[in-house]
């Protein structure tokens, strides 16, 4: 917008003039200073016919040119706008720099499977009391058997069984049942006074019950557990 | 797959006689074992059994060794070295000797405890008369704690110790419990088993 265009839409009634007040600098005093602060300090007036003129105004100027530099990605919804830089690597440095990478990939690879590969996959929750046996069982080599609960957890087991020195070690012989949870497996069974040595088998796996003092089996190679029974 | 089990004992229920060997079904060799290793465990077994030692050990032996996938030269090696111990557990004790006390024994042999400490344990029974079930439930006891890595001469010093003093089947228990308790919270073994034998001691 010019100035006469300006003139035109903002009345001369309205216009702000400050050379009434006489303001040069060589007569300014205290009382002149304190004057001009409060009137520049005053509300202009403004008229809607002005507002609205400059308002148009705006809105019918052409929006300033984007000047966008050759290496900037196209806008793209969804992506972030990318600037691309230009780089040159020496060939040496480019295979240097890949077989660096290639050996701290490795190297960490193997650090973070070392330490999320479970040493084993068995908890306990409870531990199992292992009494002795009685001295009237153990004395007369006729005792009472008592009843033991084998119970183990195993979501998703098809088939467990317990074997052990108790049931010639067969894995049909001595089958546990589910419980209402779909995961717990037992089985009552009376077992005579003594050491007993008993594993689980879980589908074919002979696992040792995490629960009960385990013993190494230095004929075969596989852990078993150890129970002893009797009621004191 | 998460695994989590216990076995507990529930209340004794029924008092039907059985020996150690008694809650086995018809023994039997397995199937898969080549018929030169059947014969060779059916002798051993024979040869036992015409010296008064019991040979049923040997039997689960071979199943438990099957189940495992040991290989025939496997097994026999064990059941080889079982009935070498159910022989000297026999011979140490005597032929009157229960079967149950015989393979008590030579669990405790097989377990790595000595002959010698055998030895002295039934050399005590000799001095002291009979011993009721204390010397059965002394080799269940080191058979116990040699299985476990706790040393061999101490465990069979301090129950030696406790069988010296008079020391009855409830003492012996609350012994074994005791050490247990310590050593799965990590307790020094040769410490927990002279606090925990002077500890039954003086509670008499």
């Amino acid at each position: 917008m010019t100035d006469p265009d300006i003139q035109k839409a903002v009345p001369s009634t309205d216009r702000v003039s400050l050379q009434h007040e006489s303001l040069q600098r060589d007569s300014l005093g205290d009382a002149s200073l304190e004057r001009a602060v409060s009137l520049l300090r005053t509300d202009v007036p403004v008229r809607d016919a002005w507002r609205n003129a400059l308002l148009r105004e705006i809105s019918e100027s052409p929006p300033p040119e984007l000047r966008v530099p050759s290496n900037f990605l196209p806008d793209v919804p969804g992506r972030m706008p990318v600037l691309l830089r230009a780089f040159s690597v020496q060939p040496i440095a480019a295979i240097a720099a890949c077989v660096l990478a290639m050996v701290v990939g490795g190297v960490g690879t193997l650090a973070v499977m070392r330490r999320s590969v479970p040493v084993t996959p068995t908890t306990a929750v409870a531990a199992a009391q292992v009494p002795l046996v009685t001295a009237a069982n153990v004395n007369s080599g006729v005792g009472t058997r008592q009843v033991i609960r084998f119970a183990l957890v195993a979501p998703g087991a098809a088939h467990v069984s317990v074997v052990g020195d108790f049931n010639n070690w067969d894995p049909n012989a001595t089958p546990l049942k589910t419980a209402r949870d779909g995961s717990t497996w037992l089985i009552d069974m009376p077992l005579s006074a003594g050491r007993h040595v008993y594993a689980f088998v879980v589908d074919g796996d002979i696992v040792a019950d995490p629960s009960a003092p385990r013993v190494v089996d230095h004929d075969f190679g596989v852990q078993n557990s150890v129970i002893l029974v009797g009621s004191l | 797959m998460l695994l989590t089990a216990t076995s507990i004992q529930l209340s004794a229920q029924s008092s039907v006689p059985s020996t150690a060997s008694a809650n086995t079904q018809a023994l039997s060799l397995p199937a898969r074992l080549t018929p030169q290793t059947r014969t060779a465990i059916e002798k051993l077994a024979d040869s036992l059994r015409a010296a008064g030692v019991p040979a049923d050990p040997l039997y689960d032996k071979a199943a438990e060794g099957v189940l495992k996938n040991g290989d025939d030269v496997r097994i026999l090696a064990a059941i080889r070295t079982l009935a070498r111990d159910l022989r000297t557990a026999s011979s140490l004790l005597g032929t009157t000797a229960p079967a149950s006390d015989v393979v008590n024994a030579a669990s405790a042999l097989s377990a790595g405890v000595p002959v010698s400490a055998v030895q002295r344990l039934v050399k005590r029974r000799a001095n002291s008369g009979e011993l009721d079930g204390r010397l059965a439930l002394s080799f269940i006891i080191l058979a116990d704690f040699a299985s476990r890595d706790v040393p061999v001469d101490a465990a069979v010093k301090a129950v030696d110790g406790l069988l010296a003093r008079g020391a009855g089947v409830a003492e012996l228990t609350a012994f074994r419990t005791g050490v247990e308790r310590d050593l799965s919270a990590g307790r020094d073994v040769g410490t927990t088993l002279t606090t925990r034998a002077e500890g039954v001691l003086r509670r008499r």
